[in-house]
């Protein structure tokens, strides 16, 4: 399981933001937010939470559960 | 000759760390320094001169092993380092925190020093099997191990951050 995120897709619904304006706004790094965009880092729950009050919406909207291809066979 | 040498330079070491000492007490009571946080620039540039550190260091250290000690060029070399965590340090009694890493410069920090724990090993282990020349005598581990901590650490935070 990997986790999945429209924060890109946000930030240009957001007019069309910059990561420097947004981690300026969450209070991270640069650095963070494109590790974030790029799913190689994994946000705490408190920064996922900032990011969703940020956006005005809830976190299942901006962070999701994506599957691997070899996650399915796991129940099995 | 080189009583002065040695002389001139502690005293110099002395003179950084008391001023280094005093900016860490009067700095955050000033409007001199207004960061809060460590930001990306200062983060980024405390890597890389930890990398420089670390090389100068191994450098000294290979090229004039009976001179590191007595003209304390160990000192020398980490003393840039030194003050860039001086520096830090007024940002955290500016903002009245220990917490100015946010969360992924703490993670990187985290797994680069894991990967400095695990190369430190056999690095020690391979300079202590080497056939050395009186290198790793007299003390000398002790600058060996930290410059090769600090390289390999430093670096590997650095690509942690950048990745």
């Amino acid at each position: 399981m990997r986790l999945g995120t429209q924060l890109k897709r946000c930030r240009f619904e957001k007019g069309d933001m910059s990561q420097e304006a947004l981690a300026k706004a969450v209070g991270v790094t640069r650095q963070t937010i494109i590790a974030i965009e790029k799913g190689r880092f994994v946000p705490s729950t408190l920064l996922a939470l900032k990011l969703a009050r940020f956006f005005g919406k809830p976190v299942e909207e901006i962070f999701q559960i994506t599957e691997d291809a070899g996650d399915r066979g796991e129940g099995r | 000759m080189q009583s002065a040498i040695e002389s001139a330079i502690k005293l110099v070491l002395v003179v950084l760390l008391v001023l280094a000492g005093l900016g860490v007490w009067l700095l955050p009571k000033t409007r001199l320094v207004t960061a809060r946080a460590v930001g990306e620039r200062l983060f980024v540039v405390t890597c890389i001169v930890g990398v420089l550190c670390g090389a100068a260091g191994l450098l000294v250290l290979f090229a004039w092993p009976q001179r590191v000690l007595e003209w304390h060029l160990w000192e020398v070399a980490a003393m840039p380092l030194v003050l860039l965590y001086a520096y830090w340090m007024v940002v955290m009694r500016r903002a009245r925190s220990c917490d100015v890493l946010d969360e992924k410069q703490n993670a990187d920090m985290t797994s680069a020093g894991a990967v400095t724990w695990a190369i430190s090993i056999p690095a020690m282990s391979l300079a202590f099997v080497l056939p050395d020349e009186g290198l790793l005598e007299g003390g000398l581990w002790f600058p060996c191990y930290l410059f090769i901590t600090l390289l390999v650490f430093s670096a590997t935070t650095l690509c942690y951050f950048r990745r």
